[in-house]
Protein backbone atom coordinates (compact mmCIF):
# COMPACT_ATOMS: atom_id res chain seq x y z
CA UNK A 1 0.00 0.00 0.00
CA UNK A 2 1.14 3.32 -0.62
CA UNK A 3 2.23 5.73 2.06
CA UNK A 4 1.14 9.22 2.81
CA UNK A 5 3.51 10.89 5.15
CA UNK A 6 1.07 13.83 7.05
CA UNK A 7 3.38 16.50 6.07
CA UNK A 8 2.71 18.35 9.33
CA UNK A 9 1.53 17.99 13.12
CA UNK A 10 -0.03 20.84 15.44
CA UNK A 11 1.31 19.77 18.93
CA UNK A 12 -0.20 21.19 21.79
CA UNK A 13 0.28 19.87 25.11
CA UNK A 14 0.23 20.79 28.75
CA UNK A 15 3.19 19.26 30.31
CA UNK A 16 6.71 19.92 28.92
CA UNK A 17 7.88 16.12 29.31
CA UNK A 18 4.90 15.13 26.93
CA UNK A 19 5.75 17.96 24.72
CA UNK A 20 9.49 16.41 24.38
CA UNK A 21 8.04 12.46 24.11
CA UNK A 22 5.70 13.89 21.35
CA UNK A 23 8.99 15.92 20.02
CA UNK A 24 10.55 12.49 19.82
CA UNK A 25 8.13 10.38 17.94
CA UNK A 26 7.28 12.88 15.31
CA UNK A 27 11.67 12.94 14.48
CA UNK A 28 11.29 9.07 14.03
CA UNK A 29 8.10 9.44 12.20
CA UNK A 30 9.64 12.06 10.00
CA UNK A 31 6.58 14.50 10.70
CA UNK A 32 7.69 18.18 11.07
CA UNK A 33 5.93 20.00 14.27
CA UNK A 34 4.47 23.69 13.11
CA UNK A 35 2.71 26.06 15.48
CA UNK A 36 0.22 26.90 12.61
CA UNK A 37 -2.89 24.41 11.62
CA UNK A 38 -1.11 21.13 10.88
CA UNK A 39 -2.68 17.76 8.51
CA UNK A 40 -2.66 16.19 12.00
CA UNK A 41 -3.74 17.66 15.53
CA UNK A 42 -1.58 15.80 18.61
CA UNK A 43 -3.43 17.59 22.15
CA UNK A 44 -3.26 16.94 25.87
CA UNK A 45 -6.90 15.86 26.57
CA UNK A 46 -7.16 19.38 29.05
CA UNK A 47 -6.70 21.48 26.02
CA UNK A 48 -8.97 19.43 23.79
CA UNK A 49 -10.83 22.73 23.09
CA UNK A 50 -7.85 24.16 21.98
CA UNK A 51 -8.25 21.72 18.72
CA UNK A 52 -12.03 22.70 17.80
CA UNK A 53 -11.19 24.03 14.47
CA UNK A 54 -8.51 21.65 13.68
CA UNK A 55 -8.80 20.59 9.91
CA UNK A 56 -7.50 17.37 10.18
CA UNK A 57 -7.56 14.36 12.44
CA UNK A 58 -7.30 15.03 16.32
CA UNK A 59 -5.38 12.88 18.17
CA UNK A 60 -6.19 13.13 22.11
CA UNK A 61 -3.28 12.48 24.67
CA UNK A 62 -4.87 11.63 27.57
CA UNK A 63 -3.24 11.37 31.18
CA UNK A 64 -4.47 10.94 35.06
CA UNK A 65 -8.17 11.07 34.53
CA UNK A 66 -8.83 7.58 34.83
CA UNK A 67 -10.78 5.39 32.73
CA UNK A 68 -14.74 6.56 33.24
CA UNK A 69 -13.21 10.42 32.68
CA UNK A 70 -11.33 9.04 29.55
CA UNK A 71 -14.65 7.52 27.84
CA UNK A 72 -16.56 10.59 28.75
CA UNK A 73 -14.26 12.56 27.10
CA UNK A 74 -14.46 10.24 23.84
CA UNK A 75 -18.29 10.06 24.23
CA UNK A 76 -18.97 14.02 24.48
CA UNK A 77 -16.19 14.63 21.53
CA UNK A 78 -16.96 11.73 19.69
CA UNK A 79 -13.25 11.12 19.41
CA UNK A 80 -11.68 8.61 17.21
CA UNK A 81 -8.15 8.72 18.40
CA UNK A 82 -6.90 8.81 22.14
CA UNK A 83 -3.61 7.56 23.37
CA UNK A 84 -2.98 6.77 26.95
CA UNK A 85 0.18 8.93 28.35
CA UNK A 86 1.95 5.99 30.04
CA UNK A 87 5.63 4.19 29.22
CA UNK A 88 3.98 2.86 25.87
CA UNK A 89 2.98 6.02 24.65
CA UNK A 90 6.22 6.19 21.96
CA UNK A 91 4.57 3.24 20.76
CA UNK A 92 1.34 3.60 20.79
CA UNK A 93 1.91 7.38 18.87
CA UNK A 94 3.78 5.53 16.25
CA UNK A 95 0.82 3.27 15.47
CA UNK A 96 -1.43 5.65 15.02
CA UNK A 97 0.85 8.34 12.84
CA UNK A 98 1.76 5.32 11.01
CA UNK A 99 -1.82 4.58 10.17
CA UNK A 100 -3.10 8.30 9.64
CA UNK A 101 -0.05 8.01 7.29
CA UNK A 102 -2.01 6.22 4.74
CA UNK A 103 0.04 2.70 5.94
CA UNK A 104 -1.92 -0.26 6.52
CA UNK A 105 -4.19 0.16 8.91
CA UNK A 106 -4.24 -3.65 9.15
CA UNK A 107 -2.56 -6.34 11.26
CA UNK A 108 -1.40 -7.28 15.00
CA UNK A 109 1.89 -6.71 14.89
CA UNK A 110 1.70 -2.90 15.31
CA UNK A 111 0.03 -4.11 18.60
CA UNK A 112 2.42 -6.61 19.43
CA UNK A 113 6.02 -5.35 18.09
CA UNK A 114 8.87 -7.79 20.28
CA UNK A 115 8.25 -11.22 18.36
CA UNK A 116 6.09 -13.74 20.07
CA UNK A 117 3.78 -16.23 18.83
CA UNK A 118 0.75 -15.64 16.71
CA UNK A 119 -2.08 -18.09 17.19
CA UNK A 120 -4.48 -17.71 14.68
CA UNK A 121 -7.65 -19.81 14.49
CA UNK A 122 -11.26 -20.13 12.28
CA UNK A 123 -14.22 -19.42 14.05
CA UNK A 124 -17.45 -20.18 12.17
CA UNK A 125 -19.74 -20.88 15.23
CA UNK A 126 -20.57 -20.13 18.94
CA UNK A 127 -19.21 -23.80 19.49
CA UNK A 128 -16.05 -23.00 18.06
CA UNK A 129 -16.16 -19.48 19.83
CA UNK A 130 -16.51 -21.07 23.40
CA UNK A 131 -13.36 -23.48 22.13
CA UNK A 132 -10.74 -20.72 21.10
CA UNK A 133 -11.60 -18.52 24.23
CA UNK A 134 -11.11 -21.37 26.28
CA UNK A 135 -7.58 -21.69 24.85
CA UNK A 136 -6.86 -18.02 24.84
CA UNK A 137 -7.86 -17.90 28.69
CA UNK A 138 -5.24 -20.55 28.96
CA UNK A 139 -2.61 -18.54 27.32
CA UNK A 140 -3.57 -15.70 29.31
CA UNK A 141 -2.94 -18.03 32.30
CA UNK A 142 0.19 -19.41 31.34
CA UNK A 143 1.27 -15.27 31.00
CA UNK A 144 0.48 -14.88 34.64
CA UNK A 145 -2.81 -12.87 34.35
CA UNK A 146 -5.01 -12.76 36.68
CA UNK A 147 -7.71 -14.85 36.60
CA UNK A 148 -10.48 -11.86 36.64
CA UNK A 149 -8.79 -9.54 34.34
CA UNK A 150 -8.43 -12.74 32.08
CA UNK A 151 -12.41 -13.26 31.99
CA UNK A 152 -12.78 -9.74 31.55
CA UNK A 153 -10.34 -9.97 28.23
CA UNK A 154 -12.08 -12.96 27.10
CA UNK A 155 -15.37 -11.01 27.88
CA UNK A 156 -14.31 -8.46 25.33
CA UNK A 157 -13.01 -10.98 23.10
CA UNK A 158 -16.60 -12.85 23.00
CA UNK A 159 -17.92 -9.22 21.87
CA UNK A 160 -15.50 -9.05 19.31
CA UNK A 161 -16.28 -12.16 17.89
CA UNK A 162 -19.93 -12.79 18.51
CA UNK A 163 -21.36 -10.18 15.87
CA UNK A 164 -19.04 -10.57 13.38
CA UNK A 165 -19.87 -14.43 13.25
CA UNK A 166 -23.30 -13.72 12.89
CA UNK A 167 -22.81 -11.52 10.15
CA UNK A 168 -20.89 -13.94 8.25
CA UNK A 169 -23.20 -16.79 8.74
CA UNK A 170 -25.95 -14.53 7.33
CA UNK A 171 -24.26 -13.67 4.35
CA UNK A 172 -22.82 -17.18 3.33
CA UNK A 173 -19.17 -16.18 4.21
CA UNK A 174 -17.70 -19.05 6.08
CA UNK A 175 -15.63 -18.60 9.53
CA UNK A 176 -14.15 -15.48 10.94
CA UNK A 177 -10.63 -15.16 11.93
CA UNK A 178 -9.17 -14.80 15.14
CA UNK A 179 -5.81 -13.79 16.40
CA UNK A 180 -3.53 -13.88 19.47
CA UNK A 181 -0.22 -13.00 20.12
CA UNK A 182 1.61 -11.83 22.84
CA UNK A 183 4.91 -9.91 23.93
CA UNK A 184 5.98 -9.17 27.47
CA UNK A 185 3.57 -7.19 29.38
CA UNK A 186 0.79 -7.51 27.03
CA UNK A 187 -1.84 -9.80 25.39
CA UNK A 188 -3.46 -8.84 21.95
CA UNK A 189 -6.26 -10.57 20.17
CA UNK A 190 -7.61 -9.67 16.73
CA UNK A 191 -10.86 -10.32 15.25
CA UNK A 192 -11.91 -9.61 11.64
CA UNK A 193 -14.18 -10.34 9.46
CA UNK A 194 -14.93 -9.31 5.10
CA UNK A 195 -17.58 -7.40 5.83
CA UNK A 196 -16.08 -4.18 6.52
CA UNK A 197 -19.53 -2.37 7.99
CA UNK A 198 -18.67 -1.32 10.98
CA UNK A 199 -18.17 2.77 11.41
CA UNK A 200 -17.36 5.14 14.27
CA UNK A 201 -20.57 6.35 15.25
CA UNK A 202 -22.39 2.83 16.09
CA UNK A 203 -19.40 2.64 18.99
CA UNK A 204 -19.52 5.32 19.85
CA UNK A 205 -23.11 5.32 20.55
CA UNK A 206 -22.59 2.80 23.14
CA UNK A 207 -20.75 4.95 25.45
CA UNK A 208 -23.20 7.85 25.30
CA UNK A 209 -25.85 5.35 26.19
CA UNK A 210 -23.92 3.82 28.71
CA UNK A 211 -23.61 7.15 30.41
CA UNK A 212 -27.16 6.55 31.24
CA UNK A 213 -24.87 3.93 33.73
CA UNK A 214 -24.92 7.06 36.39
CA UNK A 215 -29.00 6.49 36.24
CA UNK A 216 -28.93 2.98 36.92
CA UNK A 217 -28.04 1.97 33.46
CA UNK A 218 -28.56 1.38 29.72
CA UNK A 219 -32.31 0.90 28.87
CA UNK A 220 -33.77 -2.37 28.85
CA UNK A 221 -33.90 -2.38 24.70
CA UNK A 222 -30.29 -1.07 24.40
CA UNK A 223 -28.99 -3.30 21.64
CA UNK A 224 -26.83 -6.14 22.11
CA UNK A 225 -24.01 -4.86 20.00
CA UNK A 226 -24.23 -1.25 22.53
CA UNK A 227 -23.69 -3.22 25.71
CA UNK A 228 -20.94 -5.14 23.53
CA UNK A 229 -19.05 -2.21 23.06
CA UNK A 230 -19.54 -0.75 26.14
CA UNK A 231 -18.12 -3.84 27.68
CA UNK A 232 -15.12 -3.60 25.34
CA UNK A 233 -14.34 -0.02 26.59
CA UNK A 234 -14.44 -0.91 30.17
CA UNK A 235 -12.32 -4.51 29.92
CA UNK A 236 -9.42 -3.09 27.89
CA UNK A 237 -6.23 -1.17 27.92
CA UNK A 238 -6.48 -0.60 24.01
CA UNK A 239 -9.48 -1.13 21.69
CA UNK A 240 -8.33 -0.55 17.74
CA UNK A 241 -10.77 -0.68 15.36
CA UNK A 242 -9.98 -0.74 11.54
CA UNK A 243 -12.35 -0.76 8.64
CA UNK A 244 -11.68 -1.23 4.67
CA UNK A 245 -15.43 -0.12 3.95
CA UNK A 246 -17.15 -2.89 2.32
CA UNK A 247 -14.16 -5.65 2.68
CA UNK A 248 -13.30 -6.41 5.98
CA UNK A 249 -13.24 -5.22 9.52
CA UNK A 250 -10.24 -6.04 12.56
CA UNK A 251 -10.79 -4.84 15.83
CA UNK A 252 -7.97 -5.38 18.19
CA UNK A 253 -8.05 -5.75 21.78
CA UNK A 254 -5.09 -5.57 24.42
CA UNK A 255 -4.68 -6.09 27.59
CA UNK A 256 -1.46 -4.86 29.84
CA UNK A 257 -0.70 -7.62 31.91
CA UNK A 258 1.21 -6.58 35.89
CA UNK A 259 -1.45 -4.86 37.43
CA UNK A 260 -4.31 -5.59 39.95
CA UNK A 261 -7.74 -5.45 39.01
CA UNK A 262 -8.34 -2.17 40.27
CA UNK A 263 -5.74 -0.32 38.31
CA UNK A 264 -6.53 -1.62 35.22
CA UNK A 265 -10.14 -1.20 35.59
CA UNK A 266 -9.07 2.34 36.04
CA UNK A 267 -6.02 2.65 33.70
CA UNK A 268 -6.98 5.01 30.71
CA UNK A 269 -7.27 3.20 27.55
CA UNK A 270 -6.16 3.81 24.10
CA UNK A 271 -8.81 4.17 21.37
CA UNK A 272 -8.43 4.39 18.05
CA UNK A 273 -11.25 3.94 14.70
CA UNK A 274 -9.63 4.42 11.43
CA UNK A 275 -12.08 3.97 8.07
CA UNK A 276 -10.60 3.74 5.05
CA UNK A 277 -13.65 4.40 1.86
CA UNK B 1 -22.84 -24.32 27.71
CA UNK B 2 -25.28 -23.38 30.66
CA UNK B 3 -26.12 -25.70 33.28
CA UNK B 4 -28.65 -25.88 36.17
CA UNK B 5 -29.07 -27.93 39.35
CA UNK B 6 -31.98 -27.77 41.19
CA UNK B 7 -32.92 -27.93 45.07
CA UNK B 8 -36.27 -27.87 46.38
CA UNK B 9 -36.56 -26.78 49.85
CA UNK B 10 -38.72 -27.75 52.80
CA UNK B 11 -40.07 -24.22 53.03
CA UNK B 12 -41.44 -24.70 48.88
CA UNK B 13 -38.84 -22.26 47.72
CA UNK B 14 -36.76 -23.68 44.66
CA UNK B 15 -33.08 -22.98 44.27
CA UNK B 16 -31.74 -23.13 40.79
CA UNK B 17 -27.90 -23.32 40.80
CA UNK B 18 -26.79 -22.02 37.74
CA UNK B 19 -23.10 -22.61 36.05
CA UNK B 20 -21.22 -22.41 32.80
CA UNK B 21 -22.14 -19.68 30.09
CA UNK B 22 -24.85 -17.22 29.74
CA UNK B 23 -24.56 -16.64 25.93
CA UNK B 24 -26.42 -17.45 22.65
CA UNK B 25 -26.70 -21.02 23.09
CA UNK B 26 -28.17 -20.61 26.72
CA UNK B 27 -32.11 -21.03 26.06
CA UNK B 28 -32.89 -19.71 29.71
CA UNK B 29 -36.32 -19.57 29.12
CA UNK B 30 -36.48 -23.90 29.15
CA UNK B 31 -34.19 -23.56 32.10
CA UNK B 32 -37.19 -22.54 34.49
CA UNK B 33 -40.40 -23.46 32.45
CA UNK B 34 -40.83 -26.23 34.93
CA UNK B 35 -40.45 -24.23 38.28
CA UNK B 36 -43.17 -22.44 39.66
CA UNK B 37 -43.53 -20.81 43.18
CA UNK B 38 -40.99 -19.06 44.78
CA UNK B 39 -37.90 -19.04 43.19
CA UNK B 40 -33.73 -18.80 44.59
CA UNK B 41 -30.98 -18.53 41.83
CA UNK B 42 -27.56 -18.95 43.35
CA UNK B 43 -25.40 -17.15 40.11
CA UNK B 44 -21.62 -18.28 41.50
CA UNK B 45 -21.17 -21.19 38.69
CA UNK B 46 -21.70 -18.58 36.13
CA UNK B 47 -18.03 -17.78 35.10
CA UNK B 48 -19.13 -15.68 31.79
CA UNK B 49 -22.28 -13.76 29.87
CA UNK B 50 -21.84 -12.37 27.08
CA UNK B 51 -24.57 -9.44 25.78
CA UNK B 52 -26.94 -11.62 23.94
CA UNK B 53 -27.06 -13.70 27.36
CA UNK B 54 -27.68 -10.59 28.97
CA UNK B 55 -30.70 -9.51 26.95
CA UNK B 56 -31.99 -13.00 27.44
CA UNK B 57 -31.67 -12.84 30.94
CA UNK B 58 -33.06 -9.60 31.59
CA UNK B 59 -36.36 -10.65 29.66
CA UNK B 60 -36.71 -13.78 31.07
CA UNK B 61 -36.29 -11.70 35.10
CA UNK B 62 -38.80 -9.61 33.65
CA UNK B 63 -41.32 -12.20 32.94
CA UNK B 64 -40.81 -14.47 36.42
CA UNK B 65 -40.17 -11.76 38.33
CA UNK B 66 -43.45 -10.62 37.35
CA UNK B 67 -45.58 -13.12 38.85
CA UNK B 68 -43.55 -13.99 41.61
CA UNK B 69 -41.12 -13.30 44.76
CA UNK B 70 -37.45 -13.92 43.84
CA UNK B 71 -33.70 -13.60 44.83
CA UNK B 72 -30.53 -14.02 43.44
CA UNK B 73 -27.59 -14.63 45.70
CA UNK B 74 -23.87 -15.07 45.08
CA UNK B 75 -23.93 -12.65 42.19
CA UNK B 76 -20.16 -13.40 40.48
CA UNK B 77 -17.86 -10.54 39.19
CA UNK B 78 -18.78 -10.91 35.52
CA UNK B 79 -22.67 -10.72 35.95
CA UNK B 80 -22.05 -8.04 38.34
CA UNK B 81 -19.94 -5.93 35.61
CA UNK B 82 -23.02 -6.40 33.30
CA UNK B 83 -25.48 -5.75 36.21
CA UNK B 84 -23.79 -2.31 36.73
CA UNK B 85 -24.17 -1.55 32.68
CA UNK B 86 -27.80 -2.26 32.33
CA UNK B 87 -31.14 -0.47 34.16
CA UNK B 88 -33.70 -3.75 35.64
CA UNK B 89 -31.49 -6.05 35.08
CA UNK B 90 -32.67 -8.41 38.11
CA UNK B 91 -35.71 -6.55 37.65
CA UNK B 92 -38.16 -7.34 40.69
CA UNK B 93 -35.80 -9.82 41.83
CA UNK B 94 -33.90 -9.25 45.24
CA UNK B 95 -30.39 -9.46 45.08
CA UNK B 96 -28.96 -10.62 48.59
CA UNK B 97 -25.51 -11.00 47.90
CA UNK B 98 -22.38 -11.46 45.06
CA UNK B 99 -18.67 -12.50 45.02
CA UNK B 100 -16.65 -9.02 45.10
CA UNK B 101 -12.78 -9.06 44.33
CA UNK B 102 -10.39 -8.97 46.97
CA UNK B 103 -7.05 -8.70 46.82
CA UNK B 104 -3.93 -9.59 50.03
CA UNK B 105 -1.11 -7.69 49.03
CA UNK B 106 0.98 -9.49 51.82
CA UNK B 107 0.35 -12.34 50.26
CA UNK B 108 0.02 -11.45 46.22
CA UNK B 109 -3.66 -13.37 46.00
CA UNK B 110 -6.31 -12.08 44.76
CA UNK B 111 -9.85 -14.07 45.36
CA UNK B 112 -13.41 -13.78 45.05
CA UNK B 113 -15.45 -13.35 48.55
CA UNK B 114 -18.50 -12.87 49.40
CA UNK B 115 -20.62 -10.01 50.28
CA UNK B 116 -24.05 -9.64 51.52
CA UNK B 117 -25.85 -6.94 50.58
CA UNK B 118 -26.95 -5.34 54.16
CA UNK B 119 -22.85 -5.06 54.80
CA UNK B 120 -22.65 -2.62 52.13
CA UNK B 121 -22.68 1.49 52.83
CA UNK B 122 -20.71 3.89 51.22
CA UNK B 123 -17.16 1.58 50.73
CA UNK B 124 -16.88 -2.00 50.31
CA UNK B 125 -16.71 -4.24 53.57
CA UNK B 126 -13.71 -5.39 54.91
CA UNK B 127 -12.55 -8.37 54.51
CA UNK B 128 -9.39 -10.42 55.82
CA UNK B 129 -6.54 -13.09 54.11
CA UNK B 130 -7.53 -16.53 54.92
CA UNK B 131 -3.83 -17.24 54.97
CA UNK B 132 -1.88 -14.22 56.66
CA UNK B 133 -5.32 -13.16 58.71
CA UNK B 134 -4.34 -9.38 57.16
CA UNK B 135 -6.74 -6.91 55.63
CA UNK B 136 -7.22 -7.43 52.54
CA UNK B 137 -8.06 -4.46 49.65
CA UNK B 138 -11.33 -4.22 47.53
CA UNK B 139 -9.79 -4.49 44.07
CA UNK B 140 -12.49 -2.80 42.07
CA UNK B 141 -13.87 0.45 41.57
CA UNK B 142 -15.68 2.12 43.86
CA UNK B 143 -18.48 2.13 41.95
CA UNK B 144 -18.79 -1.62 41.43
CA UNK B 145 -21.19 -2.61 44.37
CA UNK B 146 -23.64 -0.10 42.83
CA UNK B 147 -25.83 -3.02 41.11
CA UNK B 148 -26.39 -4.50 44.70
CA UNK B 149 -27.31 -1.25 46.67
CA UNK B 150 -29.25 -0.48 43.77
CA UNK B 151 -31.52 -3.51 43.96
CA UNK B 152 -31.70 -2.90 47.54
CA UNK B 153 -33.50 0.45 47.21
CA UNK B 154 -36.21 -0.71 44.47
Amino acid sequence: MTTVKPPSARVIVDDVAVGERVDAVLAVADIPRIEGKGAVTIVSHGKVDQAADAPGPVLVLCSGTGRRAALELIASRALRYLVPVDDRLEDSLLTMLGKLSGADLFGLDRYVRHGGLFDTYDVADSVAKVRVLREIGARAQRLGCPQLIADLFLSAIDEMAINAIERHNRAGLGPIEIVAAAEVGRFAVAVRDRIGQLRPEHVLGSLVRGGAQKQGGMALDAASAQLGFRIMFDTLSTLAINVEAGCRTEIVGVIDLGKSLREYRDTVPGWSCFVRE
Amino acid sequence: MLARRVERRPDGRTTVMLSGLIDETADLEALVADLDGELAFDLSGVHRINSIGAHRWILMMARITASRRVVIEAVPYCVGMQANYVANFFARAEVLSCLAPYACDTCDTSTEMLIHRDEVSLRAPTRWCSSCKREMRFDELDGYLDFLVRTRLT
